[in-house]
């Protein structure tokens, strides 16, 4: 995006919508909310995204792209030595993010709605890799997990964790996740023992 | 027949139906009018009973979870002995993934942005927990996972199963699952070592 500038009519619209799912999810979304929110009329808003379901695709690319943004961005700025329980809590607040947790509810819908399946699988597929990928990066990071092993690894984790956060959120449960994350952690250090710090 | 009876079977056939529309198309497209064809009453008594939608998902779920819980509880009596790691895994997978069941863990994932029907079906949830948790370490006692660990294994296990099958479900995704339990059985043996003596025996 260009910095510079204000952020665009359309930039507008998505970020409203994406707020709007956040907070009422996918199917009670209705268009003329999002038009309030982002102070326009419900006009430019279809002139922007003709169809709900375009919108809903739109806020779906932009909510994974930034969750896995500020997620890469947190990894990052961690200073060496890297830690395991740094990591986990890493994927935690990624996974556990509101930018993500809505997106559930798009699953279940896209089941029995090839249209907006068409729409934004390819961009779900694309994520789910990304989220992998990184996942599998940062364990490879935090040493000594065998590289044959960091993408079952990963991708073992990623579903734990999903499967606690949908867990908690429909029992209306919070936390958990400090639990969690030392028992993940006693199966990662017993499989793969940390290596002493040079 | 009596009133009763009567409305036992009303009730009884519209659950069926209604369990039946919800493993076809999901509770996100649940129709009553299908519900009530299915089970062959008026969707006037339909809403008799269940006067909302959401209603008639609380009483499905509940028999579907009913239904999940004695399919678990019965798991012992299916496995062979001894228990393999991989065979107590198979068994919860395809427990965990019935065909009865998918469309309640799509449900589960889903409610997180949907807070009526959330509301709504966490005390369902809850009140199913107990069992679970109560039977999960001891299935995995058979297999040598010490109870301190059990609890934890036992809901990575179910958790790890539950969220592939909803991204199963949505992504179409397919064959993964092998590769899940393959390195469930994997954490299992390096973290707890071989089976226990009586399964050795019987292996050698």
């Amino acid at each position: 995006m260009n910095g510079a500038q204000n952020p665009s009519t359309r930039e507008l619209v998505l970020q409203a919508a994406v707020e709007v799912l956040q907070e009422v999810g996918f199917n009670r979304l209705r268009t003329t909310d999002v038009a309030r929110q982002s102070g326009l009329s419900e006009g430019s808003l279809f002139h922007y995204f003709p169809t709900r379901n375009l919108l809903v695709a739109a806020a779906v690319d932009r909510s994974l792209n930034t969750a896995l943004e500020t997620a890469t961005a947190t990894y990052s700025a961690l200073e060496p030595p890297f830690e395991r329980r740094a990591m986990m809590q890493t994927l935690w607040q990624l996974l556990a993010s509101p930018q993500l947790t809505w997106l559930n509810e798009v699953y279940a819908a896209i089941k029995t709605d090839p249209e907006l399946r068409a729409l934004v699988g390819p961009a779900i597929d694309a994520s789910a890799a990304s989220i992998e990928k990184f996942a599998s990066s940062v364990l490879l990071r935090v040493s000594n997990v065998d590289p044959n092993d960091a993408t079952p690894l990963a991708e073992f984790l990623i579903l734990t964790i999903e499967g606690l956060v949908a867990s908690n959120l429909a029992r209306g449960k919070t936390g958990g996740e400090t639990e969690l994350i030392e028992h993940l952690l006693f199966f990662v250090n017993t499989m793969y023992p940390q290596v002493a710090a040079a | 027949m009596n009133n009763q009876q009567r409305r036992e079977r009303s009730i009884t056939n519209i659950l069926e139906g209604a369990l039946q529309e919800l493993q076809a198309g999901g509770y996100h497209q649940l129709r009553t009018a299908l519900v009530a064809k299915r089970a062959g009453v008026s969707e006037g008594t339909l809403f008799r009973y269940f006067p909302t939608k959401t209603d008639l998902i609380i009483a499905s779920l509940d028999l579907a979870l009913k239904r999940h819980l004695n399919r678990f509880e019965k798991a012992h009596e299916n496995l062979e002995q001894p228990v393999s790691r991989a065979a107590m895994l198979s068994s919860l997978w395809s427990i965990i993934s019935h065909e009865e069941m998918l469309w309640t863990h799509e449900l589960i994932s889903a409610v997180s942005t949907d807070a009526d029907l959330r509301d709504a079906i966490a005390p369902v949830l809850l009140a199913h927990d107990e069992r679970i948790e109560r039977g999960l370490p001891s299935l995995m006692e058979l297999c040598g996972i010490p109870p301190q660990h059990g609890e934890y294994v036992a809901n990575i296990t179910r958790w790890a199963i539950g969220s592939y099958v909803v991204r199963d479900i949505a992504v179409g995704f397919t064959g993964g699952h092998q590769r899940l339990l393959n390195y469930l059985e994997l954490i299992a043996d390096r973290i707890f070592g071989p089976l226990p003596a009586v399964a050795q025996e019987v292996a050698e």
